[in-house]
């Protein structure tokens, strides 16, 4: 199992290194949830250190695209050093397309957030040749193995961060912002929170960025404590570092590379970053109950 | 030729949404269906509907969208095999595993849900490649880019016109299982995010004002010629857990509309449409994005909706034209006194006070007060099996 991470900036490239075996990075043209955007000469420069570290890189252009965007990330492609790219990694079964076009479906990384929750579904693009797909968050650890067991294509997933929950094309910060006669200032901050009555307790952080706004989980979603489990399955481990920094990547990072869930580092790590670990969906199923069914 | 397509949480509602005016309906079944808490259709259910509805040479679509766990597999081609003898139309499918074995092992037409919110024209035609007919639109297109990607591609489009909208790109949303443990892609969404919040910046509040996500529902009656002349095959109407009332209006409405579009290829005056639809429901309403990215006119924040102009209080049953004398179901309160409105499936209607009142006793009595209680009355006009009596308040 591999272990990635997202990135602030490209000077910290050299010292993750030593932690991670590659890198995730990505433009707010064609990427959302950024933790930071880079320019297409950054990216560049992005892909030659990782190369000469012999550490893989990869473009997050996760963005929900229409046809123009579509265009517009065609010629993107063509422009950076694509050849050097580790892979890409895209929300958009389009922007799949789009790179089969261009004969780059080796490299593509299906990305959908919440879609491929089962055996199938995940390997539904195999024939396609992708490289890989990242399974859902909104499943049981027991589902995530089960999938890993038959997956004809590599497996990513998200074992780190805060994970999204909600994806809207609305700006909805800025319309509320309109609604209340106020300037919006918090575009593409990473410090918002929104607070709901009942569960006061669980901020949840927004981000309105290009692409529209962006819920996430209150609590960081941690694998830590899986990764005997995991790592019979999984390919590659994304650390997402959305909110925090590249130094919360190098103190987490370490935890996942050495698999030691070190109590005393981990608390370190909480009371620093004001935060909360918790295991998302791995021991909880999402509640589904159908009718009895007539057959 | 398009399509108007309604909702129907059951077969009392698939039967009006067809007589007042849909070219088809949507339904769910008990399995692998979204609107959980919809009353859904069992397969006699099913079987009865599409009978229903090829007698009058109309479709019916089973929403089979849930995006299912390992757990959810088991049956599904069992349940595509049952649907295909009961004879439906299509299956409406967001699962490449329910797609691909409805594909390969029955003959079902199948459309692309919206829950995979195909947004561009490579998506569509992927899907259309692998032999899906029909794509329903993700909702975040504008009507131009609807227009230009229906003539890239062969596969039948379908565009949402009418109903609650999703705030975030359909199907890719977890704020319910996350909020609520409730599984918004199998069925079970909390709309956690017509919730109200704070919105904090570094845990100091923005603004006293509360912050919203909601959406004003979609109401696209002047778009309707735009996206005829954009050959989009099907306008879908939403809501499989709407009244009866609210889906004979808003069908008959958008009937009308599309009609006299057809026939006259001009509509003078979108104001009687827009009044006829607030007889059934009175909320704010917008474009979405059928006019581009929407902005702080398309939001709800906390502004009320007002009620609708008029009330349904009867359903009709039958009527005598020698005696005069209507047999309707009652729905809701009304008295000897009220004036009502008697709006039949065939589209015509008529206005009159009730001026007496029969049980089925033939009794007179002077209130209706009691639901599905079978009532006379007499009326100047012919009220029609399923008609819509309506008091107007």
């Amino acid at each position: 199992m591999k272990l990635l991470t997202t990135l602030y900036h490209i000077d910290h490239i050299e010292s993750l290194c030593k932690i991670f075996d590659g890198f995730v990075i990505g433009n707010d043209q064609f990427g959302t949830r950024l933790t930071h955007s880079f320019s297409m000469n950054e990216i560049n420069q992005a892909i030659d250190i990782a190369k000469n570290n012999q550490k893989e890189i990869y473009l997050q252009a996760n963005q929900m695209l229409d046809d123009t965007l579509i265009d517009k990330f065609g010629l993107f492609i063509d422009a950076i050093n694509h050849k050097d790219l580790s892979g890409i990694i895209v929300g958009d079964l389009g922007a799949v397309m789009l790179l089969k076009s261009k004969g780059l479906t080796d490299k593509a990384i299906y990305h959908p957030e919440t879609l491929l929750t089962n055996s199938y579904d995940f390997n539904f693009l195999a024939k396609e040749n992708i490289l890989g797909a990242f399974v859902a968050k909104e499943i049981t650890l027991d589902d995530i193995l089960t999938i890993g067991q038959s997956k004809a294509i590599k497996l990513f997933m998200v074992g780190h961060g805060h994970l999204n929950m909600f994806y809207s094309k609305r700006q909805l910060i800025n319309n509320f912002m309109d609604f209340a006669q106020q300037e919006n200032t918090s575009h593409n901050k990473q410090n918002l929170k929104i607070i709901e009555e009942q569960r006061s307790e669980q901020p949840y952080p927004i981000l309105e960025d290009n692409a529209g706004t962006h819920v996430f989980r209150s609590d960081v979603f941690a694998a830590l404590h899986h990764l005997d489990e995991l790592q019979k399955v999984i390919d590659y481990l994304v650390v997402d570092t959305i909110f925090k920094d590249d130094e919360y990547a190098i103190k987490v990072g370490s935890l996942y590379k050495n698999n030691k869930a070190d109590e005393h580092t981990i608390n370190n790590i909480k009371e620093t970053y004001q935060e909360s670990w918790d295991e998302g969906f791995f021991n909880t199923k999402t509640i589904y109950k159908p009718k009895e069914s007539s057959l | 030729m398009i399509e108007l397509l309604a909702p129907a949480g059951d077969l009392e509602k698939l039967k009006i949404a067809l007589m007042y005016g849909a070219d088809a309906v949507f339904i769910g079944g008990q399995n692998f269906s979204l609107r959980a808490r919809a009353s859904n259709f069992t397969i006699n259910d099913i079987k009865e509907a599409c009978a229903f509805a090829h007698e009058r040479g109309k479709k019916v679509y089973i929403t089979t969208n849930i995006i299912p766990h390992n757990e959810d597999l088991e049956g599904v081609l069992e349940y595509l095999k049952a649907l295909e003898e009961a004879k439906v139309d299509a299956i409406i499918s967001a699962s490449p595993y329910i797609i691909d074995q409805a594909l390969n092992y029955t003959n079902l037409e199948v459309h692309l849900s919206t829950q995979q919110s195909a947004y561009n024209t490579n998506t569509v035609n992927y899907w259309y490649d692998k032999g899906v007919k029909r794509v329903v639109l993700a909702r975040e297109l504008d009507k131009n880019q609807i227009k230009d990607l229906t003539a890239k591609t062969k596969a039948d489009i379908e565009v949402f016109i009418h109903g609650g909208m999703c705030m975030s790109f359909s199907g890719r949303c977890s704020l319910s299982d996350n909020m609520t443990g409730r599984d918004a892609n199998r069925g079970g969404c909390a709309h956690s995010c017509r919730w109200n919040y704070d919105l904090v910046e570094d845990g100091k509040k923005v603004s006293n004002k509360t912050f919203s996500m909601s959406s004003k529902d979609l109401e696209a009656l002047e778009h309707i010629p735009f996206l005829i002349d954009a050959n989009v095959k099907s306008l879908k109407i939403e809501g499989r857990m709407k009244s009866l009332h609210y889906i004979a209006t808003v069908v008959s409405t958008y009937r009308n509309l599309i009609d006299t579009y057809l026939k006259d290829k001009n509509i003078p005056d979108f104001a009687p449409y827009y009044e006829e639809l607030t007889k059934a429901e009175n909320r704010l309403a917008s474009h979405g994005y059928l006019e581009g990215l929407p902005g702080v006119e398309q939001q709800l924040y906390h502004q009320r909706s007002e009620k609708p102009s008029q009330l349904f209080i009867g359903l009709g049953v039958n009527y005598d034209e020698k005696t005069q004398l209507a047999t309707i179901e009652q729905r809701n309160y009304f008295k000897v006194g009220s004036e009502i409105e008697v709006f039949n499936p065939s589209g015509t209607r008529f206005t009159c006070k009730v001026e007496d009142l029969f049980n089925e006793e033939h009794e007179a009595i002077d209130i209706a007060r009691h639901p599905k209680q079978i009532l006379k009355l007499h009326v100047p006009q012919k009220v029609e099996p399923y008609a819509m009596i309506r008091k107007i308040v």
